[in-house]
Parts: structure tokens; C-alpha cells; sequence
């Protein structure tokens, strides 16, 4: 066991035990590493899936996110729960693939506009359906492409803030140390992003 | 508070992240508007629609395929001390370094054999070459030789066979040296004679003068 003492202020992380999976690692027990492989590959495959919206491409950048890990174990310092050390540079990978796809992002200081956005003419084609068929029932697949382009429209910030708080469940806390911010600016960030999903989501909460 | 200070409240409220006062006042103004009531739901259902995009599930066997990837990226070096300090943290170094050290050991014990069996095959001859030696020189060291065994001195070997006893287990190395050595005696023997030749000839010429400077007093001893 790693000693309290070895990381000034970390001493309090000791007890995750992923972080004794990760310090086992590092003595050279790779049967701990798989063992982090098996808990967290699904989770970091499905935020970098969400984040891009292609399966292929998460998968090999879940992938890289592992290796990054197993070449980088002697650096690591439990100086936060591994799970935030894990998703910063599943964060990171996702955010670099994404500017080298030049998807059109919205900066961050860009509200999401009625009538400029993909969702918007989404909204108008599912609109369209609904005149013809008013009393259809949107099918799974598309509501479940409104909410994919949804979260996409967000920007990159937000995206990530949302991922992270509704579908990893992090803490304020946790979301601040994985995108180096104040916990005051991810609770703004977080606020600004339900705002902006609701309006892109309003075709589905119609439907309710 | 304004309409517009309380639906940027809304999402914080929705979280529990208020303060006791700010959740008071956001009651307060929800009790009596309606709209906003509205408002606050729209926001509770988007944050649970989020809820209905699937997950989806990794290939069945990436803990395989991470790694032989990983296995595909890893130099020889790598691969090498990973092998070494799994080795050694496992503690199962020390029948591997029983297991080095035994074969270190019949190896040299295998190369000196080789060495022995090499050497006992090769001619017991001498092995420094023989240098083509002046006559003189020759038949000066058998005169020598002859003298010594006339009057009871004990024969030495000549100059030329100085090489002719040679161990039979010599190295080739150590060949090469006998024979560099050899060349250096005659070398050396050679500058000798060159020497004693030299020194003849100085001396046949003192001779010559002295005769010729006898002859020359006998010729002013006759003359007078």
C-alpha cells in the first residue's frame, strides 16, 4: 500500500479503490489493469460516443484512451479520483478529434438560435409529419437522432459538462477538476446547457 | 427578484444547488406563476429525456483486442524490461538467476572444452617458422655446437630452433606471438651478423693498412 504521505493532500483519495487497482499497476500487477479495463472501457466508449455521435471512431479512440493510460501509469499521482484522471483524457481525445473532423461547433459564447441549427430543421421536418399524421407516435429512433443532434449542437464546454453530470453522474466538484474550471463556472455552464437543450428538445416535450 | 433572475435560478433549483433563501424565493414566485411552473417542468423532462439515448455496448472481446494492440506498440526494449520487472516484483527472480548463473556456468565449461578438444587436434610440430638462415651462420653455430660437445659443455640448442619445443596445448594467439618472436630473433640475429660482418671487414682493412704501412717501412728500410 502506497503511502499517505508520498502526495501532499492526496492521502484522502487512497481509499477509491481504483486507486489501489491504478497503484497495483504501477508495481506491475497488469491483472489490476485489466480489471480497470473491464469497469470503465463501456463508460469512457459511451461519453466519447456521445461526445462525436460515430461509433467507430469511439471505439478507437476508447482504445487510445487505454493505451494512453497503461503507457502513463508511472506518472500518475492519485491526486483526484481516477475516474476524473480517466475522463480528462478521454475529454481531451474527444475534443482533438473533433476539431480534426472540423465538425461545425458552436463557440462558446453562441447561444444555440432558433432557425439556424440542424435541430431546427428537424423540428420543421418532424412538424411536417406531424400535419400529416397528427396523432403519430414519434418511433424510438427518432427521437433518439433529436437527442443525439441536441446534444451535438451544444458547445464543446456544455457538451462535455452535460455528459459528464447526467450520464457519469460526476459532482460539481469532479466536472471542475476534469475541465480545470471553477465549480461556479460548471454550475453556469450546466444551467446554460438545460436552457439551450430545452430548446432543442421542445419537438420532443411536445410529444409528452 | 424579476421574472428573468428567477428562471436563471430554475436549473440550479432543479439540482438542489440553492441556497435556503433562493429556494425560498423561487417558490414563492412559482406558487403564483404559472408560466413559469411551466417553465420548471420543460426543464425537469429534458433533463430526463436525456435519459432515453441508449447506451451502447463494446465489442465482446476488446480486453483481447486492447491488448495485442498494445502489444503491436510496444518496442523490444519495452517488451523486454516489462518481462524483467514482472519478474521481478513477482519474486521469481531468484530460480531465474539460479537458472542464469547454471548456464552461464556450463557454457564456460562448454568453451573450454571446445578450446581443448581444438587445441589437441593441431600439429605438434614447432610451429615458428623456420628462417632461411646465411650459411655462415649456420655452420658457425654447429662449429659452436661441436665445440661444446667436445669439451663437455652442454649443447645448446641453435639460434634457428630456439622455437622447436612448443607445448602441445598453445593457443593460436600464443602461436601467433611464438612466431612474431621468432622473426624478432632472427631479426635480431641477422643484425648481429651484420654487425660481425662489418666489424670483419673494419678489421681487414686495419689490416690492410697495417700492411701496407709495414710494407712501406720495409721499402724506406731497404731504400736507406
Amino acid at each position: 500500500m502506497a503511502s499517505d504521505t508520498l502526495f501532499e493532500g492526496s492521502s484522502a483519495y487512497f481509499d477509491d479503490p481504483d486507486i489501489q487497482l491504478m497503484l497495483e499497476f504501477q508495481q506491475g500487477n497488469k491483472a489490476s489493469f485489466e480489471k480497470l479495463l473491464v469497469k470503465y472501457f463501456p463508460r469512457v466508449l459511451n461519453f466519447i460516443y456521445r461526445y462525436l455521435g460515430n461509433k467507430e471512431v469511439a471505439e478507437d479512440l476508447t482504445q487510445e484512451v487505454f493505451i494512453k493510460v497503461f503507457q502513463n501509469a508511472s506518472s500518475y499521482h492519485p491526486t483526484a479520483k481516477l475516474q476524473t484522471w480517466l475522463f480528462t483524457i478521454a475529454k481531451n481525445m474527444s475534443l482533438n478529434e473533433l476539431r480534426r473532423m472540423k465538425k461545425p461547433i458552436i463557440s462558446m459564447e453562441e447561444p444555440v438560435r432558433s432557425g439556424t441549427t440542424e435541430t431546427e430543421e428537424l423540428t420543421r421536418q418532424i412538424e411536417d409529419v406531424h400535419a400529416v399524421n397528427p396523432h403519430k407516435v414519434m418511433v424510438k429512433e427518432e427521437r433518439t437522432a433529436v437527442i443525439r443532434q441536441a446534444i451535438e449542437s451544444l458547445p464543446e464546454n456544455q457538451r462535455t459538462a452535460v455528459l459528464l453530470r447526467r450520464y457519469e453522474n460526476f459532482s460539481y466538484e469532479e466536472i471542475a477538476q476534469t475541465m480545470n474550471l471553477s465549480v461556479e463556472a460548471v454550475k453556469s455552464l450546466l444551467n446554460r446547457a438545460k436552457v439551450n437543450l430545452k430548446e432543442s428538445l421542445a419537438p420532443l416535450l411536445k410529444n409528452l | 427578484m424579476n421574472e428573468n433572475q428567477i428562471r436563471d435560478l430554475l436549473p440550479a433549483y432543479l439540482e438542489g444547488e440553492l441556497t435556503e433563501k433562493d429556494k425560498l424565493l423561487v417558490e414563492e414566485y412559482l406558487s403564483s406563476h404559472p408560466i413559469m411552473q411551466e417553465e420548471l417542468k420543460a426543464l425537469r423532462q429534458t433533463w430526463e429525456i436525456l435519459g432515453e439515448l441508449p447506451p451502447i455496448e463494446p465489442h465482446s472481446n476488446f480486453v483481447s483486442r486492447f491488448w495485442t494492440e498494445l502489444s503491436l506498440r510496444r518496442s523490444w526494449h519495452e517488451k523486454v524490461y516489462e518481462s524483467l520487472r514482472h519478474i521481478m516484483a513477482s519474486g521469481r527472480w531468484v530460480p531465474g538467476m539460479v537458472t542464469a548463473c547454471i548456464l552461464v556456468i556450463v557454457g564456460v565449461i562448454a568453451i573450454r572444452n571446445y578450446q581443448g578438444i581444438y587445441s589437441s587436434d593441431s600439429s605438434t610440430a614447432p610451429m615458428a617458422k623456420a628462417v632461411d638462415l646465411p650459411q655462415d651462420i649456420t655452420a658457425q653455430t654447429e662449429q659452436k655446437e661441436t665445440i661444446e660437445v667436445a669439451v663437455g659443455l652442454p649443447s645448446q640448442e641453435p639460434a634457428v630452433m630456439v622455437t622447436a619445443a612448443v607445448p602441445e596445448a598453445i593457443s593460436e594467439d600464443e602461436q601467433s606471438i611464438a612466431e612474431a618472436m621468432d622473426v624478432m630473433e632472427d631479426m635480431e640475429l641477422l643484425e648481429d651478423m651484420e654487425l660481425v660482418e662489418n666489424f670483419d671487414i673494419l678489421e681487414d682493412i686495419e689490416l690492410l693498412e697495417d700492411l701496407e704501412y709495414i710494407e712501406e717501412i720495409d721499402d724506406a728500410e731497404t731504400q736507406t
